[in-house]
């Protein structure tokens, strides 16, 4: 991955387990295909992302 | 959304959940009896509410964790695969659909069973949330 980052000249995002990741798309992609889904606001975005311990400035909204 | 919205945008979860490769106006149309046009509103609505993205050609692009046009990231279940936006969507699909491997470029292959994703992996996340929908392609 460094190498990439060097490649490309982008600076280092977030790093999650992919443990972190599947699990946080449990509760991020529930009921996504239901009709009746509603987009989280900001503030229920970020306490999902506390949830799966994901805070912090990159996983700030508002 | 609009009443209408939320039934193309949950028929588009439907189609490709099914393992649709490409999902567009006419596709939604076909069978449901819903008039072209305002199922291509509809999909420029959702588009603009950041609800799915849309190619150039009015194609679903991606309602995530699916992307409507091949990728080098899949989920796979069995004798069924789906295409992902990226690692993560590979994982949130099967998250969505069932135990399965997530797989991308190089070989990569994670196993998820059992709600457990082997082996060990870290994913890379170079864009912030609050940037996500700036370039959606990018991110």
């Amino acid at each position: 991955m460094q190498a990439w980052l060097d490649e490309t000249g982008h600076g280092r995002g977030y790093t999650a387990s992919t443990q972190t990741m599947y699990e946080l798309s449990q509760d991020w992609y529930a009921g996504r295909m239901e009709v009746g889904w509603e987009p989280p606001t900001s503030e229920e975005a970020e306490a999902i992302f506390r949830r799966h311990r994901l805070a912090g400035e990159f996983w700030r909204l508002g | 959304m609009t009443p209408f919205e939320r039934n193309v945008r949950a028929r588009i979860y439907t189609l490709l959940a099914g393992g649709a490769r490409r999902v567009d106006a006419a596709v939604l149309t076909a069978g449901f009896g819903w008039d072209t046009d305002e199922v291509t509103s509809a999909l420029q609505s959702l588009a603009e509410e950041h609800r799915i993205a849309l190619t150039e050609d009015g194609e679903v692009w991606m309602a995530h964790p699916f992307s409507g046009i091949p990728t080098p990231y899949r989920a796979v279940i069995g004798d069924r695969s789906w295409n992902a936006n990226c690692a993560w969507d590979a994982l949130a699909i099967l998250s969505l659909l069932g135990d399965g491997e997530a797989r991308g470029p190089g070989g990569l292959v994670w196993t998820v069973t059992g709600g457990t994703v082997s082996p060990e992996g870290l994913i890379h996340l170079l864009v912030p949330a609050r940037l996500f929908w700036e370039d959606i392609g990018f991110t």
